[in-house]
């Protein structure tokens, strides 16, 4: 009996290249949602139905995983996964408009591929207009005749490319993004699903104020958590259901990560500004040192802001994708490529990340997400000294919380001041800032630095 | 425009850091035929209310023809003070279709000079109206 072959991991992101292969153009690296999404803009037209537009999708998913899976471009020594280029491969134009009627479809179908029955890997799923270019695939518009005579996506396909096909369905995401649960979220679920969705939506609704907060990251999923759902797809052209199913999941996924990483660059951020901005040498690969840090991150916040640019590791070693990040950086900003860094690079790249600085908007009033790990006495580092930040600004206010020293390093000062909080507060006193207490120290602070007065009534007393 | 024109909808959201946050009270405007048609400011959640842009019949986009453009077309041009201006032309609509702008717009540097602060997209012709069109 033959083994059943895995299912293979969709990228989260892919590496477009808008032109033919050897055409010098940019390289935009863009979710495979939004990737999807505007390949079937470009390919198909919106006025058709969903299975055409469903089966369509199918075969430019599979098209597009089978670049990858067999590493087309890669192995030829070009550092992107696909062209945009219609003429090699399918057309991505960037800057196009998104169809809603084919954004639908493509939110539930950019992780469904076709294969073969016993073949692991995506099927090259070739396919032409039909009408001036007939080919050994798909034909667009055939596709388009038969789904009106009633055929669905499967049977479509298997005219097209023959028997023996399995279309997989809901493949899983590679590495940091979870797969969706298979099964819709909604009102009166539990567990850590729902606890995962409540901390992306809050960390969203801080860039995007529409979005209620939810008060309480719990894990159950009530009305508020349905409020905030609710008003994150309508700001996302979502369905309007208040349920987490697919469409919903993977947006904010993608929106988060969006999110998350200009969070993470501001924490980064703060340790970087305090080297020598200044150019000091040219930067080669192999080179080590803080002002290869600075460089990169450099690049790390100009790429956050443009999709011409990959992101880089802030590693403080210049290596090959550093120098393919500072390369696409040149290139766009029609500055000469070089190999390694020079002066001429380095201050249009600082004047990019300063003009970063000036529009962002002000969101350092709000204190940082949860670290994801339980910071205790003897921790130290720039997480401890954004809780000892917090903790400090709330002992201003609330005389029931002794103050500390900011230095970054957990000891007995900081220890006292967490346990108080956490009798003042009603949470467990072991002096430990997990999630909770590192949510609820977060919520009071922003409230305070909002000037909000802030009605509490564990112990008891009204704050000012 | 009467009542048998047909027509589509075009709706713009802005927004900056690769979706991470929103572009509030940036001013969108919308060109049909070279003419000014609608100016629109970005709310806080970055996005705009919605325009009516004429486009040639359903019908049109529903049978292989290379005759007539089965979508009409508009001009969208996006400013926010402190990011690169970003120009749309050719943005397609479709008779009883609405159609997303979403657009992301890029900080400019520090010392941006006049001729600098645009970025124009001009939206190729769709694949499947260019006559011999092929895959693979």
């Amino acid at each position: 009996m033959a083994e059943t072959p895995d299912n293979i991991y969709v990228p989260a992101y892919i590496k477009v290249h808008l032109g033919r292969p050897k055409e010098n153009a940019e390289n935009v690296t863009v979710s495979f949602l939004e990737y999807i999404k505007n390949v079937a803009c470009s390919e198909i037209y919106p006025t058709w139905n969903e299975t055409a537009i469903k089966t369509n999708i199918y075969c430019q998913v599979s098209f597009a995983l089978n670049r990858i899976y067999t590493e087309w471009y890669k192995s030829r020594g070009y550092d992107f996964d696909i062209t945009g280029s219609p003429a090699v491969d399918q057309a991505y134009v960037k800057g196009r408009s998104i169809f809603s009627d084919i954004e639908k479809v493509a939110n539930e179908a950019f992780n469904d591929y076709i294969r073969r029955e016993g073949s692991g890997e995506p099927l090259f799923a070739q396919y032409c207009d039909g009408k001036t270019a007939t080919c050994d695939g798909l034909s667009q518009w055939g596709s388009y005749e038969l789904s009106k005579q009633g055929y669905t996506p499967f049977q479509i396909l298997t005219r097209y490319y023959g028997e023996g096909l399995q279309i997989i369905y809901d493949a899983d995401l590679v590495v940091n993004i979870p797969s969706y649960p298979g099964k819709a979220l909604k009102k009166g679920d539990r567990g850590d699903n729902v606890r995962y969705i409540q901390t992306q939506l809050n960390a969203v609704g801080r860039n995007y104020p529409s979005i209620p907060k939810i008060p309480r990251v719990d894990g159950i999923f009530g009305e508020l958590t349905q409020s905030a759902v609710l008003e994150f797809q309508r700001i996302f052209e979502l369905e309007k259901d208040g349920i987490v199913g697919k469409s919903t999941w993977y947006k904010l996924k993608f929106i988060y990560a969006a999110v998350r990483k200009l969070s993470e660059l501001d924490s980064l951020g703060a340790d970087i500004v305090s080297y020598s901005m200044q150019y000091k040498r040219p930067l080669e690969i192999g080179m080590v040192g803080n002002d290869v840090k600075l460089f990169q991150y450099l690049l790390d916040v100009v790429a956050a802001y443009n999709d011409a640019i990959s992101s880089v590791k802030v590693t403080g070693t210049f290596d090959e994708s550093t120098q393919q990040s500072m390369q696409a950086f040149q290139r766009y900003y029609g500055l000469e490529i070089t190999q390694s860094s020079n002066l001429a690079t380095f201050k249009r790249l600082y004047d990019e990340y300063a003009g970063i600085m000036t529009v962002r908007p002000e969101v350092s009033n709000s204190a940082r997400e949860y670290p994801g790990y339980i910071l205790r006495l003897g921790a130290t580092g720039r997480d401890v000294r954004n809780l000892q930040e917090y903790l400090l600004y709330i002992s201003t206010r609330n005389n029931k919380i002794p103050g500390l020293i900011v230095d970054g390093v957990f000891e007995k000062y900081t220890y006292e001041s967490v346990k108080a909080f956490q009798k003042e507060y009603g949470l467990t006193q072991d002096g430990l800032v997990g999630e909770k207490t590192w949510n609820e120290i977060a919520r009071v602070y922003d409230e305070y630095k909002n000037s909000v007065a802030v009605a509490k009534q564990y112990s008891g007393q009204k704050l000012v | 425009m009467t009542v048998d024109e047909s027509f589509g909808i075009l709706r713009v959201s802005v927004q900056s850091g690769n979706g991470a946050y929103p572009v509030q009270g940036a001013a969108v405007i919308v060109y049909y035929n070279k003419k000014v048609i609608k100016v629109m400011t970005t709310n806080r959640d970055g996005r705009t209310g919605e325009v009516d842009i004429s486009a040639p019949p359903a019908a049109l986009s529903k049978e292989p023809q290379s005759k007539y453009s089965p979508y009409g077309v508009c001009d969208v041009s996006v400013n926010k003070e402190g990011y690169y201006t970003n120009i749309y032309r050719n943005v397609q609509i479709f008779d009883n279709e609405i159609s997303n702008l979403e657009v992301r717009l890029i900080p400019l540097p520090e010392y941006a000079k006049g001729e600098d602060t645009f970025k124009v997209f001009d939206i190729t012709k769709h694949n499947l109206a260019v006559t011999g069109g092929y895959n693979g």
